[in-house]
């Protein structure tokens, strides 16, 4: 059972709202925080050690991988999730992921945005082989890839 | 807590529990429609419930009882039974279980297949719209629950378009001609002198309008007369103006930010969190526990023994998978402590080489030059991204269940045997899933969640890690196969034996997929199954991926040995069938076959005719590869060809092929699964590595034009890339690949 010794508080900003939460242990990843603590639950887990990307979210605007990310190490860096990459799914990525039908079963694709996002935010126009670096590591079961590099040329044709 | 289950989560596809059309459970008659397909006489079919029921069961779902699910028509429509609990918006209109249109002049279809990535989400209501002529922007799909009046729900064998095909327009014609008759009667017209357009009656003679939300209520006071209904008629598809079109998927939305609820997204009030401690061995068994440490993990609330092992039960998922690493578990290895997966492949090769000797390989023909091979595949997982999951709350008298499941009617049975309450007492709702392949067509997932929901007298949420995913798989069969051909003085094959061992798996034999769609005179195929301690099951495109690696590499064996062009002998080969010829020159054609290639590149092709349930799809396939200099081979360009029949919607038919052809890559390249020590060795995506974003081909899709019924497109494009991706390094390299994967992750 829970042992007050053990809880913390923790500060977290999150998609530019401060909420604390109460761990029970600090080395909790981030992922778990976001969904069964706060209930934002568009980060997924998919793999648990940082293989698929299913759980990308950005800390201070770079990708990171918060299924191992403790929470006790986010600190004062701004968390954004999918929930926070817009509030009208109007980020430039999300109307050309809509306009290029990406996905599947779109168990990947908040990641897949969010590595995405953090690749343009740096690459206003990138390359092909830009994006093999960044979005190498986000994993599609579904085969969606070919969508997602066309989707990433398109938001960066059409909003630079 | 995020309620968002309860309250719905303003999309497009909400899954509450009052969203269900209330519909009085006794039908009063049937509807008959005549279908009319171009190549198929018209049919009339009137068929009481009971015989509906009865055919599904002596057919098991196919020929036939597909034509009746939708229509089952219910005798007293928006009236609901006592104690029903739905909240009904007045004037609503819910002619069947299918569709719902109310006075807002929102149209509501239900759909009663799962959703797992392939698009019937979209594709089925387009089929039911199409005929209600509904104004597609009004259009919004629910997920049905676990319900026998959706007929036979099981998402498999890519037959959900074709299954629902004639059903589900069936279904909108239904709903359009009442819409009809409602306009006719508050205008005091003749039904004659209305027609419909984009959710509207329009009175011909005056140019009247009536949108469908405005006749709702008319429409559900008129009575379900079966003569006018048998009257019927659908749309011939030259007078489609939804099907063949690239309608925008209904469930794109919400899965660009993060609001689609997928299995692992519920949340109830007081849910807890669990992982269980299976087994590692294969038919091992559970000796003891002691929980003391894993009880002592901050947010653990309590360790419980269900059948596949012991559950971890905590207040978040951090908690439950750190409680289970501190368990302290003593297994009984069983009968199989020892197993390997070279063990297995020797019990089948020596299988293919009891059937061999048995003389059911030896080629008819005695004269000509003779050649053979053996190809060899492993287990396979399905390790779709959402790892299986399940969430069950079993009260006094009632289940509820969210299960992302291809079964849903399987897994309400199992929850009612597990929680011992009677079916009817248990709702099963169906999830968005992230990924199925056929795992999700399992209920042993479900039945875990149902058992320590029922353990712990709360609402609780079973989480599979990656490694209990990938551990406790019902596996694609490996498989050992013997190739035989006898070649005549042109060189062209005039007897050919295919003989196929595989482990035994429910509802697929070895020589599946081992059919030979080519003029040969003499043909072969054998096959036997080994009992083995590896679960196994159905997987996407069953046993073909199996077989057509084998049967197509081999052939283009026969064209190198012929000094023939492997495209030349396919066409040769398939002379006469027209339409196989058509689809093997379409990709041959727009592959650019025959045209140079850079240094290093080679080109293959491989033909598919995939055969499930009941339809039959075609597939051919080019890929160029380019082989480096330590033999690193890299897939640069897939061209594929598909003969579907009528294409419902092409951009969702695009991602199923591309979607195939890449699951089929990480089969070709890196994929399997392997034992030692009677466990299955593979824990996460390092050591079962999927095909990534810098090593996608492109892949180039085209239809064959058809107004045909549509066939299933989810499975049939996977089994020819192997052998296409093998045949393009022989063409480079001359290295023939006789097993798969072709680049296991342990040797990279």
């Amino acid at each position: 059972m829970l042992q007050g010794a053990h809880m913390a508080d923790i500060t977290l900003t999150i998609n530019g709202k401060s909420s604390t939460v109460t761990v029970a242990d600090p080395n909790m990843p981030l992922l778990w925080v976001l969904r069964d603590l706060l209930g934002l639950t568009g980060t997924k887990f998919g793999c648990g050690v940082g293989q698929c990307g299913a759980c990308t979210v950005h800390l201070d605007g770079a990708p990171a991988r918060s299924c191992v990310t403790p929470v006790s190490t986010v600190g004062t860096r701004a968390v954004t999730t999918i929930e926070g990459l817009s509030s009208n799914r109007s980020h430039p990525l999300q109307l050309a992921w809509i306009a290029e039908e990406v996905p599947q079963c779109g168990y990947c694709q908040s990641g897949q945005l969010m590595a995405a996002a953090a690749l343009l935010a740096n690459h206003p126009t990138p390359t092909d082989a830009d994006i093999d670096t960044a979005l190498s590591g986000n994993l599609c079961r579904c085969g969606t890839y070919q969508r997602i590099r066309r989707a990433i040329h398109r938001a960066a044709q059409e909003h630079t | 807590m995020d309620e968002r289950q309860e309250q719905g989560n303003g999309t497009e596809t909400e899954q509450g529990e009052s969203t269900q059309p209330e519909q009085s459970s006794e039908p009063l008659t049937t509807l008959a429609v005549e279908e009319q397909e171009p190549h198929a006489p018209a049919k009339k079919r009137a068929l009481s419930r009971r015989q509906f029921l009865v055919l599904s069961a002596v057919t098991g779902g196919v020929a036939g009882a597909s034509l009746l699910i939708g229509f089952t028509v219910f005798n007293k429509q928006g009236q609901g039974k006592p104690g029903t609990t739905g909240k009904k918006p007045a004037a609503a209109f819910t002619p069947n279980v299918w569709v719902q249109i109310d006075a807002n002049n929102t149209v509501t279809i239900w759909l009663g297949k799962s959703e797992m990535g392939q698009g019937v989400m979209t594709a089925l209501p387009m089929l039911l719209a199409e005929e209600l002529d509904a104004d597609w922007s009004t259009v919004r799909v629910e997920l049905a629950p676990a319900d026998e009046r959706y007929g036979d729900q099981l998402t498999d064998g890519s037959s959900s378009v074709n299954a629902s095909y004639s059903g589900l327009r069936g279904a909108g014609a239904q709903a359009r001609a009442l819409l009809v008759a409602a306009a006719a009667q508050t205008w005091g017209v003749e039904q004659s002198t209305c027609r419909t357009e984009k959710g509207v009656v329009i009175h011909i003679p005056t140019g009247k309008r009536l949108v469908y939300g405005d006749l709702a209520g008319v429409a559900s006071t008129l009575p379900l007369n079966p003569t006018t209904l048998a009257s019927l008629k659908l749309k011939q598809p030259d007078q489609f103006t939804l099907i063949g079109t690239r309608v925008p998927r209904l469930d794109t939305p919400q899965k660009v930010d993060g609001s689609a609820t997928f299995g692992l997204d519920i949340r109830r009030p007081g849910m807890r969190y669990a992982t269980i401690a299976r087994c590692p061995f294969l038919g091992g068994t559970l000796e003891s526990f002691d929980s003391s440490k894993a009880s002592a993990v901050p947010g653990v609330i309590q360790v419980v023994q269900v059948k596949s092992g012991v559950a971890v039960v905590a207040e978040n998922t951090w908690a439950a998978i750190q409680g289970r690493a501190a368990l302290n578990v003593t297994w009984n290895p069983g009968p199989n402590a020892n197993l390997t997966s070279a063990q297995i492949r020797d019990q089948l090769e020596a299988s293919v080489q009891k059937l061999v000797s048995a003389g059911g390989n030896a080629p008819a023909a005695t004269t000509g030059k003779t050649l053979e091979a053996t190809y060899e595949t492993p287990y396979m997982p399905h390790a779709p991204l959402e790892p299986m999951n399940c969430t069950a709350d079993v009260q006094s008298a009632r289940c509820e269940v969210w299960a992302p499941t291809q079964h849903p009617q399987a897994a309400q049975q199992v929850a009612a045997t597990e929680s011992g309450l009677l079916t009817k007492d248990v709702t099963l709702h169906v999830t968005l899933m992230g990924g199925g392949f056929g795992r999700r067509a399992q209920t042993d997932f479900v039945a875990e969640a149902v058992q320590v929901s029922k353990a712990i007298g709360a609402p609780v949420q079973v989480v599979w890690t990656r490694d209990d995913d990938l551990k406790y798989d019902f596996y694609r069969p490996a498989s050992y196969q013997h190739l035989s051909a006898t070649l005549n003085a042109q060189g062209l094959p005039i007897a050919w034996s295919h003989s196929v061992a595989i482990p035994t798996s429910d509802g697929q034999t070895a020589t599946d997929g081992a059919d030979v769609p080519y003029n040969i005179p003499s043909i072969s195929v054998t096959g036997s199954e080994i009992n083995s301690a590896v679960r196994t099951g159905i997987w996407r495109s069953f046993n073909y991926s199996n077989a057509i690696f084998a049967r197509e590499s081999f052939l283009d064996e026969v064209a190198a040995a012929s000094g023939l062009d492997p495209y030349q002998l396919r066409v040769s080969l398939l002379s006469d069938n027209p339409s196989f010829l058509a689809l093997v020159q379409l990709a041959a054609s727009k592959a650019g076959w025959g045209t140079p290639l850079p240094a290093g590149w080679g080109r293959g092709i491989a033909f598919c005719s995939f055969s499930a349930k009941t339809s039959s799809t075609a597939v051919a396939e080019v890929a160029e590869v380019s082989v480096e200099a330590d033999g690193t081979a890299r897939v640069q360009r897939v061209v594929c060809a598909v003969s579907c029949g009528l294409v419902v919607n092409p951009t969702i038919a695009e991602s199923q092929i591309e979607g195939a052809i890449v699951e089929g890559l990480t089969v070709a390249l890196n994929g399997q699964i392997t034992v030692a020590n009677g466990q299955i060795q593979q824990q996460n995506f390092h050591d079962y590595p999927l095909l990534r974003m810098n090593e996608m081909p492109t892949i180039e899709v085209y239809f064959l034009p058809s107004t045909d019924k549509p066939t299933g497109l989810g499975e049939p494009a996977l089994p020819p890339i192997a052998p296409a991706v093998a045949n393009a390094i022989f063409a480079a390299t001359g290295r023939r690949i006789r097993r798969l994967p072709m680049q296991p992750a342990a040797q990279r």
